[in-house]
């Protein structure tokens, strides 16, 4: 049926973890995860840092303030805590770019970095991405500067209707964030969470290629 | 009306027409026409958009206000709707309003039916109000398949209505037998295809605004503006000035969305009654239920071959099903001479969601069976199969092509002299096969070119670019025949504002806008050479636009310079370009074939495509990058119908057990084999472009090729699809001297 609980915290298995450049050292979490989200009755766990600067505290059921740094930025929503970090970034910061095309984290249309490691966002709350950094198709280019890859998938036409190609840019930028140098066999792999209906994949494989001699 | 001689054909075949052109039109670019940007590689103009994220599809529309709908759907194949009440849901938190599509004591007849739509203020809510909805099942008896809907005592999809819908039977039985009589061989063999559904990644869906001032706005993921605007015109009750569709941006369509859909006309209806923008978009189970699909077929085959190759009668009787709707035939026979023919059959009734026209309907799935049987034709009598094709055509763009192809795989060398000779429990082998479609475009449509004073040009039409790239090919026309780049024109589409244009359906946009659009760029440039011709003292005549330049007798102004030259209080000329009849042509039809090796490893079945080359012709190609695209999209939608997607109907309750991205399996990068995209440039007037569409038939014969190459590498012949390695091994199985 349409409606349904999420209740998972995952980042996409197996090539998530092989793409991801660093794990989520070296950032500050303290004061960002302060409360326990409750959600499909799945209590979300407060990191050590949090746990020791205060006692969790309950976010929800009702919207309440949520800061996410996305693209660099600061951004306080006001959401329910079952809200996807993709619905957060689409229905509440008008970031459109990332799509939902199953909303099962079976298609990568969703794909976006979170710490560096490439996530279904439908999959994951948005109150998990609280304290990480999360980069979207949006934050990949430098004002009018398309990234390399973003020039290489227009050159190689590694799109048609374009609808799964925020996702696929963002996870070719994974493959390439953890192989400078990844073979046809690599980026097939490194891609294959991602459906494209139209059928670009040789010309996505061209554009990756293209694009990993130039970043 | 001017007759203008104009060069036609291909590589080494081409030869001069006389063409009428109406009055208006430019000459057509002949064979020997010098192009600068015609039939080159031009980057697709919306892609800066598209691969930044910043292209706007419906589903990314969200206007202050707008509230957020979602659709109950019949979870059961077949039901009544026994009690209904949806005060629960009306008094949830955050709805606004309750649309009905059926109430109580309605038929439901597929799983996916649509039962209502609830809008709330948060999408979360939205979903929360479906679960609060109380509702209870009268469940049915259901059929799912065509040999079950067929079974005396089956049970009626359509009270009172049979569930076979037969067709006209065609041609004559006794001619048929008669010539096979005289066959030297005589082949049977029965082939059954899946259903297909599209998937787009966008699914349908609409968002419906009325402004204060008595106007519909809606923004619609469809591949049929102008459709949608008078079935929007219809259920707002509004009239046609009123009503605005737009289709900036969609996610796909490949043949389903053709018209406002349910999804769409809950939009308006919740829109008209919230007073509040609705957005609906299915979800993706909804979109697997209810968006379209490509129907099955059950094909049934014999025919008579003579020792020299030449089919001398044919048989066809064929079964479909597109669940509730009708409209399950296939194509067959095409492409090949088979002598004398009869064709019977129809389409079939089943408890399933509608189909709808997918990418080149009827000939996937009849060609997996056509192109499957001349190979099991020419292994009868020991033939070459691409032999036995060049005995039973004369069209010299298929021979042309055939030896392309055949060079570019090395049929020659390559391939397995007998049928699963190779060494080893993997074996590789060739195969191939070829696809025809018949689409010129043709009136009813209209472009507006317009330059401004600045030296800024436009053209605008109101249909809708789902990712063929019509964008690109409008922009690459008008600057051909301006003397500017692609990158100077701006290109707006998916407006009915604009200028009428053709649904996306049979390949026709691009050869419907293309050709309108040069037209109007042609009468605008005569314009501007009047202006320029006054001001340099040079004839009309004698004056061209080329480099960004109008020049002529040693006289010249850049292209800024003479649009300066336009009259300041228009600021503009515009001009409205509209597509003529067509005219004489090389052909009417588009040619392809594809070759394919594979590997198959007999021992788990399983089919590994190594290489696929796909030839194709549309005509004059336009821009080569975008053409080759299609082709290359044809071939890995076509691939992933061969080995992976099909749709799963438990047989008891017509439920579909893989509505989802995980469980219907769609080809993904690791499926990926080499493709190589041989676009085959046609000279073929017809228009002034003489250009055709591309979008349909490359998809056409990688399921026959890819069968094939089976053969060539098992001996094994599978003839149904999808070959999952469960029926790869059945088939070897079969083999009446299997060794492994």
């Amino acid at each position: 049926m349409a409606s349904k609980t999420k209740s998972k915290t995952s980042s996409r298995s197996g090539s998530a973890k092989a793409v991801s450049r660093k794990g989520p050292t070296g950032l500050s979490r303290r004061g960002f995860m302060q409360g326990v989200g409750v959600a499909g009755g799945v209590a979300l766990v407060a990191t050590e840092d949090a746990r020791a600067a205060a006692a969790p505290k309950t976010r929800g059921p009702k919207r309440a303030p949520v800061t996410l740094n996305v693209n660099g930025k600061d951004r306080t929503v006001t959401i329910e805590p079952r809200v996807t970090l993709l619905r957060a970034l689409r229905n509440h910061m008008d970031l459109t770019g990332a799509k939902e095309g199953c909303d099962r984290g079976g298609c990568g249309a969703c794909s976006v970095q979170v710490d560096g490691a490439l996530v279904a966002s439908c999959m994951m709350l948005a109150v998990d991405a609280v304290g990480k950094k999360v980069l979207t198709i949006e934050g990949l280019a430098k004002g009018d500067q398309l990234h390399p890859i973003q020039e290489a998938f227009v050159k190689h036409d590694a799109l048609q209707c374009g609808f799964c190609t925020p996702g696929m840019v963002m996870a070719c930028k994974a493959l390439l964030d953890g192989n400078k140098n990844p073979t046809l066999a690599q980026i097939k792999k490194g891609l294959s969470g991602n459906i494209c209906r139209c059928g670009t994949y040789t010309r996505i494989f061209a554009a990756v290629d293209t694009a990993a001699k130039q970043v | 009306m001017p007759k203008i001689k104009t060069k036609v054909g291909f590589r080494g075949h081409t030869k001069d027409i006389d063409v009428d052109i109406p009055e208006g039109e430019p000459a057509p670019w002949g064979a020997d026409a010098q192009l600068k940007h015609v039939g080159t590689d031009i980057p697709r103009i919306d892609g800066v958009l598209k691969v930044s994220g910043r292209a706007k599809y419906t589903y990314d529309q969200h206007p202050p206000g707008m509230l957020w709908a979602k659709m109950l759907h019949s979870p059961w194949g077949a039901a009544a709707i026994k009690s209904l009440d949806v005060d629960a849901a009306r008094a949830a938190a955050g709805v606004k309003g309750v649309y009905l599509f059926k109430d109580k004591g309605r038929p439901l007849r597929y799983h996916g039916d649509e039962i209502l739509a609830i809008a709330a203020e948060s999408e979360e809510e939205a979903e929360d109000a479906l679960l609060a909805v109380k509702i209870e099942y009268d469940r049915k008896p259901v059929v799912t398949t065509v040999e079950a809907a067929l079974l005396p005592g089956a049970a009626l999809v359509f009270e009172g209505e049979q569930n076979l819908k037969p067709d006209k039977p065609a041609g004559d039985k006794d001619k048929v037998a008669a010539a096979i009589a005289k066959a030297d061989k005589i082949v049977q063999a029965t082939y059954t295809t899946q259903v297909q559904t599209h998937s787009s990644l966008e699914t349908h869906g609409a968002l419906a605004m009325f402004g204060k001032d008595g106007t519909l706005t809606v923004y619609c993921s469809t591949q049929a503006t102008f459709n949608v605007k008078g079935e929007a015109v219809h259920a707002s009750g509004l009239t046609d000035d009123k009503v605005r569709v737009l289709a900036e941006m969609v996610g796909g369509g490949f043949g389903s969305k053709m018209s406002l859909a349910p999804s769409g006309k809950a939009a308006i209806e919740l829109a008209k009654q919230t007073k509040r923008p609705v957005k609906l978009m299915l979800s993706r189970e909804g979109e697997h239920l209810t968006g379209g699909n490509r129907p099955s077929s059950v094909q049934s085959m014999k025919a008579g071959v003579a020792k020299d190759g030449k089919i001398l009668g044919f048989m066809l009787e064929s079964h479909g099903s597109g669940g509730v709707t009708g409209g399950a035939g296939v194509a067959n026979p095409v492409i090949y001479q088979v002598g004398e023919k009869h064709k019977s059959g129809g389409s079939v009734y089943t408890n399933a969601g509608p189909a709808a026209a997918m990418r080149a309907p009827g000939h996937p799935q009849g060609i997996f069976a056509l192109d499957s049987f001349l190979d099991e034709l020419a292994h009868a009598i020991g033939m070459d199969p691409l032999e036995l094709r060049r005995k039973n055509t004369e069209d010299e763009v298929y021979l042309a092509q055939w030896e392309l192809g055949a060079a570019k795989i090395g049929w020659k060398e390559r391939r397995n002299k007998i049928p699963g000779a190779g060494a080893g429990t993997v074996k590789r082998g060739i195969g191939m096969a070829s696809s025809l479609w018949r689409q010129m475009g043709g009136p009813g449509t209209e472009v507006d070119v317009v330059i401004h004073r600045d030296g800024t040009v436009e053209a605008k039409n109101g249909a809708q670019d789902i990712g063929t790239g019509t964008r690109t090919l409008m922009a690459t026309i008008v600057a051909e025949e301006l003397g500017l780049s692609p990158s100077q024109i701006k290109i707006s589409l998916g407006d009915t504002r604009w200028p009428i244009g053709p649904a996306s359906g049979g390949s026709k946009t691009a050869p419907s806008i293309g050709p309108a659009a040069r037209t109007g760029a042609y009468q605008a440039k005569l314009k501007l050479l009047a202006l320029a011709s006054a001001r340099l003292k040079v004839p009309v005549a004698d004056l061209r636009m080329e480099g960004g330049l109008v020049a002529g007798r040693g006289q010249r102004l850049t292209f800024a310079e003479a649009c300066a030259l336009i009259d300041k209080k228009d600021g503009a000329l515009t001009v409205r370009g509209v597509r003529a009849k067509n005219y004489d042509a090389y052909t009417t039809t588009s040619h392809g074939c594809m070759f394919a090796e594979v590997e198959v490893d007999t021992e788990s079945g399983a089919v590994r495509p190594i290489k696929l080359v796909t030839v194709q012709d549309a005509g004059r190609i336009i821009d080569k990058l975008l053409f080759e695209s299609q082709m290359i999209g044809g071939a890995i939608q076509g691939i992933s119908y061969t080995l992976h997607e099909q749709r799963l109907l438990d047989p008891h309750y017509g439920v579909q057990m893989n509505a989802d991205m995980s469980t219907y399996k769609i080809a993904g990068p690791m499926e990926m084999p080499e493709i190589v995209p041989i676009a085959f440039d046609v000279s073929n007037a017809g228009n002034n472009c003489g250009m055709m569409g591309v979008g349909e038939p490359p998809n056409i014969p990688t399921a026959a090729a890819i069968g094939n190459a089976i053969f060539n590498a098992t001996g094994a012949r599978v003839r149904s699809l999808p070959i999952t390695p469960d029926r790869m091994l059945a088939a070897l199985g079969a083999r009446p001297s299997r060794r492994i």
